[in-house]
């Protein structure tokens, strides 16, 4: 055999080697592998999101309930942080009494900060129709405030809670609706959590209304 | 000097062959592929048995041969489990597993409709 036959052989084997790796498709392989890895941590962040729900189920008869919730989260970020993530966030509570038309009602708010990181400025705008705000300086890593707000409403309605904090320079805003109902106690949960894995940063943001049994909270 | 030509060319061919298939085929790192689709399969089959509100029922109690029970119809055939549940994170126990091939998920429930009970939970899975 010619030498030259050598690399005419040569080049088939490489022109073989080559469609065989583009058939393969590993690429699309190795994305797909990257892709399932990105869904689990959209999956557990999911199921923090459907464990704060059952914290706020299992805590409806319960005076506590903000107490309970920010418990679980911090059972769960607790257990995170050992495995190497990152669970983040803040968490805006609210819970009124029963409301009596033209009374006025005191709305208890909570605001737990698990950032990671110290809040240097944290004002809470209230807005019954005018507007009431509220600062706070320096709220460490896993710490919480308390804080009240009044109203008196003569009708059902929707005031809004505006969140506003500064971190590291940055300022970021958050609105809740509170909804008023005459007749009716309510718990107004805002949660903005962050799962931060090796694989991938997923981030959710949602608001629990739950309306209170009227014997409860009077 | 025609034979040392020949067998330049033979060592060229092979060379040249050997660095495209190395080029080629290096990068690929499937490792993980297969445990990593358990973990999505171990994932979904506990959501499953918590929709159903069996989970937070027998997590509470500490039953973990009726969630292992109701685990195997849900997971592949060839994989063993085990479920740990822990109250608190310092209570949690490991199995003894003696296999190279294992991993872990961990699940959260915060309770039931009358219980506010947080519980980790985490299925081992091996073969």
């Amino acid at each position: 055999m010619k030498g030259q036959m050598f690399i005419i052989l040569a080049i088939i084997v490489i022109t073989i080697l080559t469609v065989l790796k583009l058939s393969l498709n590993i690429n699309n392989i190795i994305e797909r592998n990257k892709s399932i890895k990105s869904d689990l941590s959209n999956l557990q962040i999911q199921n923090i999101e459907r464990g704060i729900k059952q914290a706020l189920i299992s805590s409806y008869n319960l005076f506590n309930i903000s107490e309970n919730v920010n418990y679980f989260i911090n059972f769960v970020r607790l257990s995170e942080s050992g495995k190497g993530n990152i669970l983040s966030g803040i968490s805006v509570q609210s819970i009124y009494p029963y409301v009596k038309t033209g009374e006025t009602t005191i709305m208890n708010t909570s605001v737990y900060n698990f950032l990671g990181l110290k809040i240097d400025n944290l004002t809470l705008i209230w807005n019954n129709g005018t507007n009431y705000s509220q600062s706070f300086s320096n709220l460490e890593d896993n710490s919480t405030i308390f804080t009240t707000f009044s109203f008196t409403a003569t009708s059902n309605t929707n005031y809004t809670l505006l969140v506003k904090y500064i971190i590291e320079n940055e300022t970021i805003t958050k609105n809740i609706t509170i909804p008023v109902s005459i007749g009716n106690s309510k718990f107004i949960g805002f949660y903005s959590i962050k799962l931060s894995t090796v694989y991938s940063n997923p981030s959710i943001e949602f608001t629990n209304v739950v309306t209170l049994n009227q014997t409860q909270y009077t | 000097m025609i034979k040392m030509l020949k067998v330049f060319e033979v060592i060229i061919a092979i060379v040249s062959v050997s660095i495209i298939f190395i080029l080629t085929y290096k990068s690929i790192d499937l490792s993980g592929f297969e445990t990593i689709n358990w973990k999505i399969v171990g994932f979904n089959a506990l959501k499953a048995i918590d929709d159903n509100g069996f989970l937070a029922k027998y997590a509470i109690d500490n039953d973990t041969s009726n969630l292992n029970n109701f685990l195997k119809p849900l997971l592949p055939l060839g994989i063993n489990h085990d479920i740990v549940i822990c109250f608190d994170l310092s209570s949690c126990s490991k199995p003894n597993i003696s296999s190279t091939k294992i991993i872990t998920v961990d699940y959260y429930i915060a309770g039931n409709a009358t219980l506010f009970a947080p519980r980790k939970i985490i299925l081992y899975m091996w073969s």
